[in-house]
């Protein structure tokens, strides 16, 4: 009895966490004529090109900054080596869209740097070749600028895991060092790199605040737009659909690289790597090109935002910027706890049946990090939407009142969205700590008489006590940046600090958005603080 | 006490049965050994005492009561059975004493407290009752998995290799202290080993398990003296099969001599004897001796020396005036280390069998 109350209440928890997915994908299976042509008659062709260049190119420069930094960081000695260590993963805490407007007001036409060009060389605007920073490739490049950590964690790990021996038996047989990395380094560590790379592309498929901000037609924006400024929602799920489509195809790129990683990393032992020391020129030339990403996509920006924010100081105490903050972190709160709990039952069930169903229950349930957040906003409106209708309906048979939105209105819808999206980051910390923990521990605690709630009480909870305090970490920061689904999902006048940074730039009102985005970004630090430490744990 | 009653395990219908047709039995502070390589099924058998596993077929009983048979399975948590892991799986964000309390949950506070002082007691770890695991030494750890698993007063305890974990020197030295300590609390105990050594010195009886069947249960005597199938003889202790052919008037006519057969046991199907027959005898090294009058010759081939005793690989001259000629045969003898021959040396030896156990040809 206790046992089936158990598993239907998991059922029930994982059809709710799925059912906006499997919503909007369905929608695939039933088009609608007229809005398949009107989309095609206008936008889809603008959507599709932008978003595909979009990803491959935020791929592709993510690749790039990511492999050749960690190559340098396993590879040599150098004078900057030990700040970068820690130094490189800080874009991390940076979203896309707050390194967006920086930059934007920085390099616009108004902005600092133009006019002191026009100053210096006493040009007028419109006189002088400058790049447009609202485009694509700038999206590109200050996209990857924030999401390169991804393939440099995972590349540092492939690249200092690689035996010494390879490299020797390659001088054996007299290769020179950069034959050595086309032909074995670059290779093996293939896996690990395309799998961070995927993951940046599917942040970048995910990404609302940059491309509309720089007027770029992506399906985020375009979803949006369908939804709200049309009023088609037809259009809008389709376009979420389409959406899911490219994410899939990623998905599916991802899955196969990460299956080739667990091939070619079989968790050998790291061992410490000699690092070719680097002096003169040489330390220089390496510790500057190593220390641009860091440069680029935090230190600039943040000193930018403090510049800007330290005009605004007394907004701090100001009692709009309390209340933002306290609506900001119960929500962060709140779904962190609840997701964690979540995430612990999946985790502890999983140990207890490995039935097919509840693989796969798990298996659906891991992949909300790839979902873009707008994806699961429509697909959560429109359950929930019906949901509401329900209720009304029988609302007023019973009772002759309408109860109104309490579900797709309220904080509910918001965080059911949090759930499906950030449950994933949660379930890989937790599924990890309870890989850690040897069966014969729950045996042991069965003979002594302990049943299944007591050893998860007792015994699986406290052991994973890291695992939960990171993951719950990881998912309240990550609640924190969260933009589209906020934008779309939030109840009305309710403010996150993400929305109101992206409200407050929209109106080029970018001084006042720095308050805001500065905070996200010193907030976004702390589970970077963790996360070296992990990382670097692993290697000492 | 622990009835275990033709119990066949398997873990699906179709695939063939893990542990097949296994039975036997302990008196309450008996200590028995289950005994075989690895994947013989061992573990499974003390899992599924333990409630871990279900049986397909047969039964066992704790105090005449059937806690395991294909219909009805007692949940582990209610058995009152205590178990010591082979990795000790001592939880470690509890320390030894809260450890030890973990399964005393059904006593107050100072009953617990009591029970918990007399546990560290009697597996002296007094002074460490505060350690956390992982402050403790291997034997240690082992000695806190024991007290955790008998605080509760077991029915029987369980354990599962435990000292594959320990320095091969202590293994010895320990099996001995638990045995000890079991005979002083006097409970029933099951330990899974793959290692003779082991469980000779700690078991009163010993079932010898291979590829799912048991072999033999009984004593380390029976099994060494008397072991009922060739599996067995080979598995403990050294020893070779010597050629043997029933010959006419009763009679076992070996390389090193000839025997009656009616002192003889025969085992494995090898009862229905005609003349002529071709058997094999069991030849222990301490069934051979050393004896300079004998007239059987051997040749030293190879020789371990073992500080009292050397240990000699001989080859049994090929008898002549026999139709067919015999292949060189090999006899281990164990001797008194002075006598003390070189390869490629002859001294005389003698069959001296108190147990003749034969096999059939195979």
């Amino acid at each position: 009895m206790e046992i089936s109350v158990w598993r239907g209440s998991l059922l029930l928890i994982s059809a709710v966490l799925c059912a906006p997915l499997l919503i909007v994908v369905s929608h695939l299976f039933i088009p609608e004529v007229s809005a398949w042509q009107h989309l095609r008659s206008t936008v889809l062709a603008d959507y599709v090109a932008n978003s595909l260049t979009l990803t491959l190119g935020v791929g592709i420069g993510t690749l790039l900054i990511g492999s050749v930094t960690a190559w340098c960081m396993t590879h040599y000695e150098f004078a900057a080596r030990r700040i970068l260590r820690w130094s490189l993963l800080l874009p991390l805490a940076m979203p896309a869209y707050i390194i967006a407007y920086t930059y934007t007001g920085m390099l616009d036409v108004a902005g600092p740097v133009q006019q002191l060009l026009r100053e210096w060389f006493n040009v007028n605007y419109g006189d002088y070749y400058f790049p447009e920073i609202r485009s694509l490739p700038a999206a590109i490049l200050l996209m990857s600028l924030v999401l390169y950590p991804y393939v440099y964690i995972l590349a540092r790990t492939a690249f200092s895991e690689q035996s010494q021996r390879m490299r020797e038996v390659s001088s054996l047989h007299g290769r020179t060092s950069a034959s050595h990395f086309w032909q074995v380094s670059l290779p093996l560590a293939r896996p690990a790199l395309f799998t961070g790379a995927a993951l940046a592309m599917m942040e970048a498929l995910a990404d609302y605040g940059t491309v509309h901000y720089f007027g770029i037609n992506t399906f985020t924006t375009g979803i949006f737009r369908s939804w709200y400024a049309m009023g088609n929602r037809n259009v809008a799920t389709q376009l979420a659909a389409i959406l899911c489509l490219f994410v899939l195809l990623v998905l599916v790129f991802e899955q196969h690289s990460r299956q080739k990683l667990r091939f070619y990393q079989q968790g050998a032992k790291q061992q410490s790597n000699q690092r070719d020391a680097l002096v003169g020129w040489k330390s220089a030339l390496v510790s500057f090109l190593c220390a641009l990403p860091v440069i680029l996509g935090f230190v600039i920006p943040v000193v930018q935002l403090l510049w800007w924010s330290a005009s605004q100081y007394e907004q701090l105490w100001a009692r709009d910027f309390v209340d933002l903050i306290t609506t900001t972190f119960s929500l962060g709160i709140l779904t962190a706890v609840l997701v964690v709990v979540i995430a612990i039952v999946f985790s502890y069930q999983q140990r207890w049946s490995a039935s097919s169903l509840s693989r796969w229950q798990l298996r659906l349930l891991s992949l909300g990090y790839a979902i873009p957040g707008m994806v699961i906003a429509v697909g959560v409106l429109i359950m929930l939407g019906w949901g509401d209708a329900q209720l009304n309906h029988l609302s007023h048979t019973l009772t002759g009142d309408y109860v109104g939105l309490v579900l797709s209105g309220t904080a509910v819808a918001l965080i059911l969205a949090y759930c499906i999206r950030f449950l994933s980051i949660a379930l890989q910390n937790t599924e990890s700590g309870m890989m850690r923990i040897s069966p014969a521990i729950d045996d042991a605690a069965s003979t002594l008489g302990a049943g299944k709630f007591r050893l998860l009480a007792k015994i699986h909870t406290p052991l994973l006590r890291a695992s939960v305090i990171s993951a719950a970490l990881l998912v309240f920061v990550d609640v924190l940046k969260e933009l589209p689904a906020t934008l779309v999902l939030r109840p009305f006048n309710v403010n996150t600090l993400a929305v109101r940074a992206y409200e407050l730039a929209s109106d080029e009102r970018l001084i006042d958005a720095a308050l805001p985005a500065i905070t996200i970004v010193l907030v976004g630090l702390i589970p970077i603080v963790v996360l070296t430490k992990a990382l670097d744990k692993g290697y000492s | 006490m622990l009835e275990v009653k033709s119990l066949t395990v398997g873990y699906a219908k179709t695939v063939a049965p893990v542990i097949e047709d296994v039975n036997f039995s302990l008196a309450r502070g008996e200590i028995g050994c289950l005994l075989g390589p690895s994947g013989c099924g061992k573990t499974t058998v003390l899992r599924t005492i333990a409630g871990f596993e279900k049986p397909r077929q047969g039964s066992i009983l704790v105090n005449h009561e059937v806690v395991s048979d294909p219909k009805r399975c007692k949940p582990v948590a209610q058995r009152q059975i205590g178990m010591v892991f082979q990795d000790f799986a001592l939880f470690p964000h509890l320390t030894v004493a809260q450890n030890i309390a973990f399964g005393l949950r059904h006593l107050d506070t100072t009953a617990r407290a009591a029970r918990v002082e007399e546990c560290l007691a009697l597996v002296n770890l007094t002074s460490h009752a505060q350690n956390f695991p992982h402050q403790l030494s291997g034997g240690q750890q082992q000695r806190v998995a024991l007290a955790r698993a008998l605080a509760p007063e077991p029915e029987v305890i369980l354990f599962d290799e435990p000292f594959s974990s320990l320095d091969t020197r202590l293994r010895e030295q320990l099996a001995g202290e638990i045995r000890r300590l079991l005979k002083q609390v006097n409970t029933t105990a099951i330990i899974v080993t793959h290692d003779h050594h082991e469980a000779f010195a700690i078991a009163d009886k010993i079932a010898v398990l291979e590829g799912g069947k048991m072999h033999q249960w009984g004593t380390a005597y029976e099994l060494y003296h008397e072991p009922s199938t060739s599996f067995v003889a080979r598995f403990i202790g050294e020893g070779v099969f010597l050629q043997a052919i029933l010959s006419e008037g009763g009679f076992i006519h070996t390389a090193i001599g000839d025997f009656n057969a009616s002192e003889a046991y025969f085992c494995e199907g090898s009862q229905h004897r005609n003349v002529g027959e071709q058997l094999q005898l069991l030849v222990r090294p301490d069934d051979i001796l050393h004896d300079d009058s004998s007239p059987f010759k051997a040749l030293v081939v190879n020789r371990i020396f073992r500080g009292a005793h050397i240990l000699y690989t001989l080859e049994l001259l090929t008898e002549t005036n026999r139709d067919k000629p015999v292949p060189a045969q090999r006899v281990l003898c164990l001797a008194p280390s002075h006598h003390d021959h070189n390869v490629g040396e002859y001294f005389g030896i003698r069959l001296a069998l108190e147990h003749m156990m034969l096999f059939p040809n195979n």
